[in-house]
């Protein structure tokens, strides 16, 4: 986002203890000299350990004892009317009652520690998670962009007759910009950033750079928080070269030094200038350490037909969206006419920049939301079928407290007392784990669009934890202490009886039951989908070998090789090198390799068959590669042949096409030695000949199928950057000192940059889905146990009840069969309801899933129907344990109980 | 009617104020416990202990304006009444009876 986030910390070397805990402490001690000197004797304690240990140890101490003074005159009358009290204070405010029923709680819950640990934790997970995922969400769709007067930002999108495309070309932004006057400022970003080499350092390396349009920070309004902003000069083609560094690039190059401003860094191979340091914490689209200008005529611009930009734009006062639509659509109508080749049909969408970006991930996260909510409920389920378990358990404790008076009101809210203060420790565990779930998420969920890299403890985050806390505890707290409200306690001290459930009671705790399957078969039925849907996608054939590849990026610098001779001898003796090293099989070169560096399309067809129009031109993907690419990757070649040596082999412009495009052009004629038409950027096309047909590559995403691909040879076309792939036999990893050793000895100047291997770019090419799969698994089956636990309880209390039923029964001769059956039966309504109340939740809300599955329809029924049977086997074993319990009732002993 | 026994720590208390004259507050009697007695008090505890006292006739204490250090909050400097000391003296006599006999028992016993 735009500028760092979080206040600053705040000392603590104060004379005096906090005026916070003084004000609280206040308000428990009695009134008049007594408080009164009662406070100054902490404070003259506070100072004398202020001296002693310092002002940690004495805040911590003065807590201590304020703690202890507190506890000890709440709520409690003084023994004596106080010497100069003119009337009797008893003190019965809000405050102290609700001390006295968190202290009565406190000494309750530390008798069943266990019961305490069990409901804590199993809150401490819910909590923990909703906490997580909303500052997620809070950063992400709440927060917005925290550029100043973020909503005045827009987006400016190429659409062709009105399908949005995205980027946009140089010529059009220029048109654009000097015509529209709706726009107090229009600027244009490249879409994809790239590493750049830079020297001049101990060691050459490779940074992520961009180019923009000289007043993008100007339109973001974020100044430089050192040296200056680029200002219109910077933009000529002559101009020297200029730099905006980050704030971390300067921190790791230059160790923070202001000198960094004005010095010179060769950035590939061109001597430029550093003119700023951009603050801390700027992110805007793309994770760069580097900003350069964007030059008209320099690269990437001077052809209408490319679109390499996105446009970034702030609204003029007073102007609105729509009526700069219509400028812009004014403008897009001129450009049309004049320059019919390449603006047929094409226009600008102007939208908001704020809800573009939210648009790419609240699918996805509300997704998450929701099913992490729907993990607290049935936690929460669980924790109320607990507590009104221990509740029924306690009538006689209550009972002897109604009998002393207290009223049922009374009572329920002591009993909130404990939900509350079960559910406010829970909500402090439960922080603390959030803030590693966000960590944990941040790593798995990628977030750079919406410029999220890191998060921490925000003031929201606390006070929705709070919230939820404070929800939570009302959630499985208000069901057992209603009930005992309402319960018959008088009677139950008449009857003797220790423990007993009213029929209130076991229907409430069955219908939550009911509610726990219903919740949990929707999230396992979206997790089934998701983890089928998955399974399809890492299945797909990404068209290459990926096993045993390692890969990595190469960049020349273009200041040393002048000549594209010189580059091509460059790589083609590297390639030599590589190869030569034992452990090597195989080794290739392509400009950007798949899954991993991005794209590239251009135009193509058949010269003899040509488009009518420039928009009815199909867009194919191209690559440059050098011989031996095909073989390294694994891609076979179905026809004709790869290309020859790049130095001395081809004695014309040639390529390779994929099958998708030899059909698509050439239907089912083989398409090699035959003419294809390229759009070069030139006004003429160039003429390729195909010499072969490779398989289909899934370039961009496995989820995506493959388009028109074509490669040209590396010798024909000497880009300065290429990326290597290198096949072994054993752990491609270990490959990376030894090839680092071929390329220094090559040239020392040039670094390895990008080195991964290819099974690891194929898993993060599917990280998104992975995550969601992994992480609304892991909730389903959470939710699954928690529910199995909660029919389980609700079948075990049930037997327990039935002690002198089921021992009358074996009496009189039934079989163990049928007492299994009639706890079996009475388990299995209970899941046969929830499991058809979720069958209709799943079929509504799966739809929301659709956009993240692949080849998996939301309501594909063998998922359903899978799922639901799983549940209820599991069901019927939760259900088990108890009936076994149950067959072994001795009816002897059942008989005398009673 | 004075109490006939005083419970352990309304004696340490007793015998702590008495101990510092005319400087028995609050705080003087905590650190003079710890000193003496080797006994570390709650403040809760203390001030209740002192309340219950003085309902019991055992202290009184007058208010003083306190230093700078105490933020302007007066100070209460506590006096072992009449009544206070009888109830030591009976105490004191109750645990002597106890006691006696019991030096080469006590003595013996490895502690």
């Amino acid at each position: 986002m735009g500028l760092p986030r979080g206040d600053p910390a705040r000392s603590w070397t104060t004379s005096r203890p906090p005026a916070l805990t003084e004000r609280l402490l206040r308000r428990c001690l009695p009134p008049g000299i007594t408080g009164d000197s009662i406070l100054g004797d902490l404070r003259e304690e506070y100072l004398l350990d202020l001296r002693a240990a310092g002002p940690v140890w004495a805040g911590l101490r003065h807590l201590r004892k304020a703690l202890s003074v507190a506890t000890r005159f709440v709520g409690r009358p003084p023994a004596i009317p106080s010497r100069d009290d003119h009337q009797r204070t008893h003190r019965e405010g809000p405050m102290s009652t609700l001390f006295n029923d968190l202290r009565y709680a406190f000494r309750s819950l530390a008798k069943s520690p266990g019961f305490s640990a069990v409901v804590v934790l199993t809150l401490a997970v819910g909590i923990g998670a909703n906490v997580a995922m909303f500052s997620i969400v809070d950063a992400v769709l709440l927060q917005g962009l925290s550029f100043p007067e973020a909503n005045r930002l827009v987006l400016g999108r190429t659409t062709y007759a009105g399908q949005i495309a995205w980027n946009v070309s140089s010529e059009d932004y220029y048109d654009y910009r000097d015509r529209v006057e709706a726009f107090s400022s229009l600027a244009a970003i490249r879409s994809s950033a790239g590493d750049l080499t830079v020297t001049g350092g101990e060691e050459p390396e490779r940074v992520p750079a961009i180019m923009v349009s000289v007043n993008l920070f100007r339109t973001l309004r974020v100044a430089p928080q050192l040296g200056r902003d680029f200002v219109p000069d910077d933009a000529e083609l002559s101009a020297p070269g200029v730099a905006l560094i980050s704030y971390g690039y300067w921190q790791r190059r230059f160790g923070g030094d202001p000198e960094a401003v004005g010095s010179t860094m060769t950035v590939a191979g061109v001597p430029v200038t550093v003119v700023g340091v951009m603050p801390v914490g700027f992110f805007f689209f793309q994770n760069v350490d580097i900003w350069q200008p964007l030059r008209p005529g320099g690269p990437w611009t001077g052809v209408r037909r490319f679109h390499n930009w996105t446009l970034v734009g702030r609204l003029a006062d007073g102007v609105t969206l729509e009526q700069a639509q219509a400028q812009v659509d004014v403008v897009s109508a001129q450009l049309q006419e004049a320059y019919p080749d390449s603006n047929t049909d094409k226009g600008l969408n102007v939208s908001a920049l704020q809800a573009v970006l939210v648009d790419e991930y609240d699918g996805m996260l509300l997704t998450f939301m929701a099913a992490i909510g729907f993990v607290l409920l049935i936690a929460c389920g669980n924790v109320a079928g607990l507590l009104l378990a221990r509740g029924s358990a306690r009538v006689r404790e209550l009972s002897v407290r109604a009998a002393m008076g207290a009223t049922g009101g009374r009572l329920a809210r002591q009993l909130l007392g404990e939900s509350l203060l079960l559910a406010l420790v829970a909500g402090v565990l439960g922080t603390f784990l959030a803030l590693w779930l966000q960590s944990v998420a941040l790593r798995a969920i990628p977030l750079e669009y919406a410029g999220i890299t890191e998060l921490g403890l925000s003031g929201a985050m606390l006070a929705f934890a709070l919230l939820l806390s404070l929800a939570t505890a009302v959630l499985f707290g208000l069901i057992p202490a209603w009930s005992a409200a309402r319960a018959n306690l008088g009677a139950n001290l008449v009857s003797g009886a220790r423990t007993t459930e009213t029929g209130k009671g076991a229907r409430l705790r069955s219908g939550l039951v009911v509610l726990q399957v219903a919740l949990s078969l929707v999230l396992l039925i979206g997790s089934g989908l998701l983890v089928r849907s998955f399974v399809r996608l890492n299945g797909v054939d990404p068209g290459f070998e990926a096993s045993g590849l390692l890969t990595a990026r190469i960049s020349l610098p273009t200041s040393k090789y002048t000549d594209p001779q010189q580059g091509i001898a460059f790589f083609d003796g590297l390639l030599e090198d590589v190869r030569a090293i034992p452990e090597v099989r195989s080794a290739g070169l392509i400009s950007l390799l798949p899954l991993k560096d991005g794209y590239s399309n251009v135009g193509a067809w058949d010269p003899e068959d040509p488009p009518p129009g420039p928009r009815d031109v199909v867009l194919a993907e191209q690559r440059i590669v050098a011989p031996g690419y095909f073989d390294a990757m694994g891609i076979p070649v179905r026809l004709g042949r790869d290309f020859l040596d790049p130095v001395t082999g081809e004695s014309e412009f040639v390529m390779a096409v994929n099958e998708t495009m030899a059909r698509g052009l050439f239907g089912d004629e083989s398409p090699v030695g035959r003419m294809v038409a390229v759009d070069v950027g030139n006004d003429e096309p160039a003429l390729a000949r195909v010499v072969g047909v490779v398989g289909d590559v899934r370039m961009t995403g496995l989820a995506r199928e493959p388009q028109r691909q074509m490669y040209f040879a590396f010798g024909q076309a000497a880009p300065a950057t290429l990326s290597m792939a290198v096949r072994t036999g054993g752990d491609p990893a270990a490959l990376t000192s030894a090839v680092r050793q071929v390329l220094r000895a090559r040239d020392p100047d040039i670094p390895l940059g990008s080195v991964a291997t290819m099974e690891d770019v194929v898993w993060d090419a599917v990280a998104t889905p992975r995550v969601l799969t992994a992480a609304l698994s892991a909730f389903a089956l959470v939710a699954l146990f928690l529910s199995a636990l909660g029919l389980y309880s609700v079948l075990a209390f049930y037997v327990v009840r039935r002690v002198h039923e089921i021992g009358v029964r074996v009496a009189i001769g039934a079989t163990g069969r049928r007492v299994v059956g009639m706890i079996l039966y009475r388990g299995l309504v209970l899941v046969a309801v929830g499991l058809v109340v979720g069958l209709g939740g799943a079929v509504f809300l799966t739809r929301f899933l659709q956009e993240q599955l692949y080849e998996v329809q939301a309501r594909d029924p063998l998922t359903f129907g899978a799922v639901s049977v799983g549940l209820l086997c599991v069901a019927v074993l939760a259900c088990l344990v108890p009936a076994w319990r149950a067959v072994r009732v001795d009816p002897v002993r059942a008989l005398q109980a009673e | 009617m004075p109490p006939r026994f005083l419970g352990e720590f309304e004696q340490m208390v007793l015998l702590a104020t008495l101990q510092l004259k005319e400087n028995a507050n609050a705080v003087s009697i905590l650190r003079e416990l710890d000193a003496r007695a080797g006994r570390s008090v709650s403040r809760g505890t203390l001030y209740k202990t002192l309340e219950r006292m003085e309902a019991k006739g055992l202290v009184v204490w007058e208010a003083e304006e306190g230093p700078p250090e105490r933020g302007g909050h007066p100070r209460r400097l506590f006096r072992v009444t009449g009544r206070g000391i009888q109830a030591l003296q009976e105490s004191r006599e109750a645990f002597r009876r106890l006691w006696e006999g019991l030096d080469e028992a006590v003595g013996e016993s490895e502690s």
